[in-house]
């Protein structure tokens, strides 16, 4: 097996992004094995699947920023149960771009930290942070023989409205000078308040400009998702309320993938 | 560039995350070049002080750069030759300069520049 990878973005915070890459990540490792990458240094998915918040100390010089500088993650790799593992992050991947440029690194420096661990997993699974940076950049310029996927998050307001051309002109880039297999899985509406008038609308207008991109499970705000981050994923009586939409998402996903591998091999 | 590409590329403007990629081409290109330069020079200086160890005269000119002082023990038979040949046929500094080609081919056969 070759891993797949789908690195979860959009260019404006609060979308979900962590939220939904754990998330996804959990439902995945049911059947598959799945790595989970903290490329935001706000580190929320990796206290979102360790349950942990004192992520500095915790995690000091075993994060993300240190598997890049030493071109191999498997060191830094945190066991969350039997198929899911976890590279985490903390406040110091801020200091990531000064690395990059004084040991000379380029933008496939992640790619390289990714590479002997490629044929462990079925899913490498990418949360990124808000912002056109090397933390962005690099998962999607990530390359894998497998399939390299991004899903653009969208929480249904103006200013996300605004940011997916954006977020679509950086994975433009990454697949033209790094990745050629980068492809757009699709678009995610989430967090969504079923009861705001302007969700139909924009969902019209996302068909529209972006044919077929949509993908047709939205996720819908609910206090049991919220409530995932304090009562975890083990033992929790409403995890299967929590996950509602996410199980439809995520079958909805692996379709996409499957299809677009399908598309390719012929 | 020609006049075509030129005015293209003010109509079309880079967008940030162009920009953004084009930082990191730049630097490796600008990385490349200097690379190619530390090559060329030690070839010219190979070229020069082949030119001297076969007693011919010297034909081109190397800039100088930064160097520091520094002093070693050198094995007789090498210092011989250098003095025989190199400082007899050259002029002041062409010592140094052939000791530091010499040290420079040797890390870098061991990747020391690493």
């Amino acid at each position: 097996m070759t891993a797949k990878i789908v690195t979860f973005g959009i260019s404006k915070g609060g979308c979900s992004k962590s939220t939904s890459s754990g998330i996804t990540a959990y439902l995945l490792s049911k059947k598959e094995k799945v790595l989970c990458i903290d490329m935001d240094g706000q580190g929320n998915l990796t206290s979102f699947l360790t349950g942990e918040f004192d992520i500095c100390n915790v995690f000091e010089e075993q994060t993300i920023l240190e598997a890049i500088k030493d071109e191999d993650v498997r060191p830094y790799i945190v066991k969350i149960n039997e198929n899911l593992d976890l590279v985490p992050s903390n406040d110091f991947l801020a200091t990531l771009p000064h690395l990059m440029y004084q040991e000379g690194k380029g933008l496939d420096a992640l790619t390289k930290s990714l590479n002997p661990v490629m044929e462990q997993y079925d899913w490498i699974i990418i949360d990124t942070p808000p912002s056109l940076s090397e933390q962005t950049v690099m998962p999607l310029s990530t390359y894998s023989e497998a399939g390299s996927y991004s899903v653009v998050m969208f929480d249904g307001s103006m200013f996300c409205y605004y940011a997916i051309p954006k977020f679509l002109e950086i994975v433009e880039e990454a697949r033209r000078r790094y990745n050629p297999t980068l492809e757009v899985a699709g678009i995610l509406f989430a967090i969504i308040d079923p009861r705001a008038k302007e969700i139909q609308s924009m969902k019209e207008l996302i068909d529209e400009e972006y044919k077929g991109l949509r993908f047709k499970t939205s996720i819908k705000r609910k206090a049991s998702t919220r409530r995932l981050p304090i009562n975890g994923f083990e033992n929790n009586r409403e995890l299967g309320q929590a996950l509602e939409y996410y199980r439809l998402f995520v079958r909805e996903l692996k379709k996409r993938v499957r299809q677009r591998q399908l598309e390719k091999q012929d | 560039m020609s006049d075509k590409d030129n005015l293209k590329n003010k109509i079309k403007r880079p967008t940030a995350a162009g920009q953004f990629f084009n930082q990191y081409e730049d630097r490796s290109k600008k990385e490349e070049e200097e690379g190619a330069n530390i090559e060329n020079k030690a070839t010219n200086d190979e070229e020069y002080f082949k030119h001297l160890a076969q007693g011919k005269k010297p034909s081109k000119e190397t800039k100088k750069s930064n160097k520091v002082f520094t002093s070693f023990y050198m094995d007789a038979d090498l210092a011989k030759v250098i003095e025989n040949k190199i400082v007899k046929n050259g002029k002041k500094g062409d010592k140094s300069k052939f000791i530091n080609l010499a040290l420079r081919r040797l890390l870098e056969e061991y990747d020391a520049f690493k």
